[in-house]
């Protein structure tokens, strides 16, 4: 289970590095708000491999509220853009 | 069972990572905003779905089993909206289509690209 962990975690944590050099060189609102959902996304992954390895669930509050937060701030950026242009 | 348990939940794990990192090199390989919507809804949503009932087969409290399959249905029910929100909200600001666009149905009017 420790090599699993070990093998998502270490591709986790690639992909979050490569989706944060997405947001830095971004081209527009719209780019960096998916950039920044995949994120999101990944770190919400972290977690649960995490819980998985340990066993301990006192995590999974933030996994839970993590995943909302992203839809929401992803909605919050496109009312934003629908309102004020790209 | 122990056993069984586990390597169910590895391999959910792999499978859940595994497309994760299908939608980062989604984002660098895919043209436009519209393919890069549909690489960071679809395979993360699945992603992060794999990698949550992956960790609640690993742990044996009924909350906290709860909790990770609630923010499974969470994902996929919330994913699809702001996708589609967001894809609206670039097509409304007149976000470039690639050269392999096919069909605008938010034109005005619905037209086939040319």
């Amino acid at each position: 289970m420790i090599v699993v962990a070990g093998i998502c975690l270490t591709a986790l944590v690639l992909s979050a590095a490569l989706c944060l050099v997405r947001v830095w060189r971004a081209d527009g609102l719209a780019d960096r708000a998916v950039a920044l959902d995949t994120v999101t996304a990944t770190i919400v992954s972290g977690i649960a491999v995490g819980i998985a390895v340990t066993g301990d669930g006192i995590y999974a509050d933030i996994a839970l509220v993590l995943g909302l937060l992203g839809f929401l701030a992803t909605v919050a950026i496109s009312r934003f853009m629908a309102r004020r242009g790209p | 069972m122990e056993t069984a348990l586990a390597i169910a939940s590895g391999i959910l794990l792999l499978a859940g990572t595994a497309l994760t990192v299908t939608t980062v090199i989604g984002l660098y390989r895919l043209p436009d905003i519209y393919a890069w919507m549909h690489a960071a809804t679809k395979s993360a949503t699945l992603g992060i779905a794999l990698c949550l009932i992956g960790a609640a087969l690993r742990v044996d409290d009924v909350a906290v089993v709860t909790k990770l399959l609630l923010a499974a249905v969470f994902q996929l029910a919330t994913a699809p909206v702001s996708g589609h929100l967001l894809g609206r909200a670039a097509h409304d600001t007149g976000a470039a289509q690639s050269i392999y666009t096919v069909m605008d149905d938010l034109g005005d009017p619905p037209s086939p690209r040319d």
